[in-house]
């Protein structure tokens, strides 16, 4: 028993390190004329946006609810999470179903972004840490950013710009605002 | 033979959880029973159920080689058996005893597959239950069943009795005729018809046993793992029908028994008739057992035929034929009778319960939710193509999938006794232990609640239920002197209240010391000194974490963990939590929780683009008001007048910030909370229909007003406003809340 345990111990780490010198997935979208990336691994599935009930007496990003084959899933504005106007809805405005939250406790959000663009494979030595100034969002919400041809794509971090904890303290901030 | 010891290893692994929660409920229900013998310690059949209950973990966990608890539950049963032969009377101290084994057959039940969890100290503590076991086992008069004289009754014949007089048992013992054809499988699924035998044997004296080898085929189609055996015995005992079905309780499915007592002539042939194989034809069965001859018979077919009138397509029956024209009992035929009726029916009478996993079940009540805005896709195309047969043949469709809805959520919805009276044992050593004596008691346990809730309030209530012994309910002399009884009073009880559940703890103790927890709440530094809140607020301080008033830390409460617990676990559950502290009288608890998950009638109402569920219980009427009736008075309340009376009214277009112009005409909705009753204007009204409550997760944990979200058949998202806490948004003080400011903003 305490074999098998040490043998996957001592697997784990190993596998972690073969898939950061590989290439990982990421998921491009763009919101206004900025172009995002997020791991691909919390992404479920991206919808279309439809029909979206406003849960009232919520701060502006928390753009409503929908019905996901069942599921009652929040949707999040980024754009006005990054405190900037809210997002209009256009023609190819989307809603990415993911994943956020800590192992066992996750929790699924849609995140309406004003299009989807491609799944692109970004190495990690072509990824720079944020740089400590200069960006237009918080910089804790950065992961890094990419190097995509001459470009440089923000590689946004779920967990603290979509943190459920987060939210909901600036929720209750609004209420009893 | 390694390939076999391995299906089994696969067969037992695949079959231990099933064991594990039967076996659970076993306990549970020896628990139980336990505890209502104590009410009524003379309670025959209950302690035939407790034997039966403890035999049934015993046989089983023999099956799966758990020989720990077989051993252990060996002992149980020998005492047990002492007890139902009135040898032993069942005391206060047995019952203790029996408690406390009863945790430990649980605990071995429980622990079943990990070997690490028994530590010494367990094992001494068996060890020393099973000498207190013994030594009550060993007190009792020697076993009665050694001492039975074998009695020298005739032994009968089962055919050609018909005439001899009935053999004859000991006084007070019935003599049984017992027979069994046991199923091919028998030997497969672990069961041997020997081992039954002698369990038999232990219930009484056997005086004849005859063993049937008609059905064992040729060597050469013998199967040795096939079981073609069966049995007639002639059982002497003074146990009970049901105690010798027990035996065969674990191969029931495919035996065919029969127990019957001695009997008459007439009753004979009802039971030889009753013993044969389905035998389609009635004629057939009473020819033989000899209740009709052949030849009479084919008399009485052939005058069947020829008396049936060309006319009505009516046969005569040939049952009153036979009772007519060859002097057949009525009673016979009717056993024949039966039994082709009998044959007919399916043998699933036995089977009421299906154990299924909640997942699947979840998985089911998901799939249906799609299934319900599909359907409702579909009705819409179908009214679009105006073809009248398409649109019915839809409606009927969506009338079928509401009602698989319906009886589909019905399934989770299990009732709150259960989880109340595992309450029983806690109250009874708990009091016990603390020198409390108390009447426990149950109201409403019928009342029911989503399973998932269910488990979840357990904790919370056992916690409110100890507290209350311990901190509410008084020492008997002290409630003496108090003028009280010296039983104190715990009432458990369950009821629906629109939408919600409510459940009440009530004692009639000494309720909360104001002063003592001010005192306590100003030292901790949880109020500023010298300040002092309203008597609710006072109250609610002994839910704060790391409070307690205890000045004394018993092994049950007082350490300050727990009534904070409690709390939060009701508010995650989106309940609430209220206190009655009527000093030196009592408390009373009560937690509303809503029905999450569940299925309620909710009442569709819409306001600009929005649609919002109130639940259907708490309307109590709709009134139409031009939008210039809801006027604003002067505390800046919205108000409407209603026979007279004044009602407050929530602006539901104002307090959600909805987008949209008002219309000229607006309709009141009445609702009933537990502040008293007030308005909702909204705007369009959309009737009522079954809503099913999803709940929205932990980002709008903190929004008030709303109870959850629901599908609607549109596939459209629709708020369930919760009347409650809405309620207290109207008639909260105005300057402390903001949203009533928000009330205030006229559109």
């Amino acid at each position: 028993m305490s074999h098998a345990m040490t043998a996957a111990a001592s697997f784990l780490p190993g596998a972690q390190r073969s898939l950061q010198e590989d290439a990982l997935q990421y998921l491009t979208f763009s919101l206004g004329d900025e172009v995002f990336a997020i791991d691909i691994r919390s992404v479920r599935e991206i919808i279309q946006h439809g029909s979206m009930t406003v849960v009232p007496l919520m701060p502006e990003f928390v753009r409503g609810i929908i019905n996901l084959r069942g599921a009652v899933v929040p949707v999040i504005d980024l754009q006005s999470r990054f405190g900037r106007p809210k997002a209009e809805f256009g023609k190819k405005t989307c809603v990415i179903i993911f994943d956020v939250g800590p192992e066992g406790d996750k929790v699924e959000l849609g995140l309406l972004v004003d299009a989807v663009s491609e799944v692109i494979d970004i190495a990690p030595s072509a990824i720079e840490p944020p740089p400590p100034f200069g960006t237009t969002i918080q910089r804790e919400f950065i992961r890094g950013l990419g190097k995509v041809g001459s470009e440089f794509i923000v590689i946004l971090e779920p967990e603290r710009a979509l943190n459920i904890d987060d939210m909901v303290a600036l929720t209750e901030q609004n209420l009893t605002a | 033979m390694h390939n076999a010891s391995d299906a089994d290893r696969d067969f037992i692994a695949a079959a231990m959880p099933a064991f594990i929660s039967e076996a659970g409920e076993q306990t549970e229900a020896i628990e139980t029973l336990l505890l209502e013998l104590e009410e009524q310690p003379d309670n025959r059949e209950l302690l035939d159920s407790l034997f039966r209950c403890a035999h049934t973990v015993k046989g089983s966990a023999g099956i799966f080689g758990l020989s720990k608890v077989v051993e252990f539950t060996h002992h149980v049963e020998t005492l047990l058996d002492k007890c139902r032969d009135g040898e032993l009377a069942l005391t206060p101290e047995i019952s203790t005893l029996l408690l406390q084994c009863n945790d430990q057959i649980k605990f071995l039940v429980d622990t079943a597959s990990d070997e690490s969890a028994d530590t010494p100290d367990l094992k001494d503590l068996r060890a020393d239950l099973v000498i207190q076991l013994q030594v009550y086992t060993e007190s009792a008069g020697k076993p009665t069943q050694a001492n039975a004289a074998p009695v020298a009754a005739p032994i009968a014949a089962a055919a050609g009795a018909a005439t001899s007089p009935a053999p004859s048992a000991a006084p007070g013992l019935t003599l049984w005729n017992i027979s069994a054809r046991f199923g091919q499988e028998t030997f497969r699924n672990g069961m041997d018809p020997l081992s039954i035998a002698k369990y038999l044997k232990g219930l009484g004296h056997i005086q004849s046993m005859t063993c049937a080898i008609d059905a064992v085929p040729a060597l050469v189609n013998l199967n040795p793992e096939t079981c073609y055996l069966s049995f007639v015995m002639e059982l002497e005992s003074a146990a009970k029908r049901e105690e010798i079905e027990g035996a065969f309780s674990f191969v029931a499915d495919d035996c065919e028994l029969d127990i019957q007592c001695p009997e008459s002539a007439e009753q004979k042939l009802v039971r030889a008739i009753e013993d044969m194989p389905a035998t389609p034809r009635l004629g057939d069965m009473l020819v033989s057992v000899g209740a009709v001859s052949q030849s009479k018979l084919t008399e009485v077919l052939s005058n069947q035929e020829q008396s049936t009138p060309a006319t009505s397509g009516q046969k005569a029956k040939i049952g009153n034929l036979l009772e007519d024209k060859a002097g057949v009992a009525p009673a016979v035929v009717e056993a024949a009778l039966n039994k082709q009726q009998k044959a007919k029916e399916s043998s699933g009478e036995e089977n009421r319960f299906i154990r299924v996993q909640a997942d699947r079940l979840d998985a089911v009540i998901n799939l249906l939710g799609e299934l319900v805005i599909a359907g409702a896709g579909a009705n819409l195309l179908a009214r679009e193509t105006r073809n009248v047969a398409l649109i019915e043949a839809n409606l009927h469709m969506n009338g079928l999938i509401e009602e698989i809805r319906n009886g589909t959520l019905g399934l989770r919805m299990v009732p709150v006794g259960e989880t109340f009276s595992r309450f029983r044992r806690v109250v009874r050593d708990t009091a016990g232990s603390l020198g409390k004596e108390v009447n426990f008691e149950i109201v409403g346990g019928e009342a029911e609640l989503d399973k998932s809730m269910v488990e979840k309030i357990a904790d919370p209530l056992m916690h409110l239920v100890r507290n209350s012994l311990d901190h509410g309910l008084e020492p008997p002399a002290e409630r003496v002197a108090a003028g009280k009884t010296p039983a104190g009073k715990l009432t458990l009880s369950a009821k629906h209240e629109t939408g919600a559940i409510l459940i009440r703890i009530e004692d009639d103790g000494r309720g909360i010391n104001r002063e003592r927890v001010l005192q306590r709440a100003w030292n901790k530094g949880l109020i500023e000194q010298g300040v002092v809140p309203s008597d609710d607020v006072i109250n609610m301080m002994i839910f704060e974490a790391g409070f307690s008033t205890a000045e004394q830390v018993t092994n049950l409460s007082g350490r300050g963990v727990g009534m904070d617990v409690v709390k939060r676990n009701i508010e995650a559950l989106r309940g609430n939590l209220k206190l009655n502290s009527r000093p030196g009288k009592g408390l009373t608890v009560d937690i509303r929780l809503p029905l999450t998950l569940a299925i309620i009638d909710g009442f569709l109402v819409g306001v600009g683009k929005a649609k919002f569920v109130l639940p259907l219980g708490s309307v109590v009427e709709v009134i139409e008001a031009g939008g210039q009736h809801v006027r604003v008075d002067k505390n800046g309340r919205h108000v409407v007048e209603l026979r007279g009376n004044v009602l407050p009214v929530v602006r539901l277009r104002s307090l959600y910030s909805v987008e949209s112009t008002l219309p000229e005409r607006t309709s009141v909705v009445v609702v009933a909370s537990s502040k008293g009753q007030y308005g909702i204007e909204v705007e369009v009204l959309m009737g009522q229909q079954q809503t099913v409550i999803k709940p929205l997760g932990r980002l709008f944990k903190t929004l008030r007003g709303i109870s959850g979200s629901s599908i609607l058949g549109s596939g459209e998202v629709a708020l369930i406003l919760d009347v409650g806490s809405l309620g207290d948004l109207v008639t909260a003080d105005l300057h402390s809340s903001s949203h009533l400011n928000r009330t205030e903003v006229t559109p």
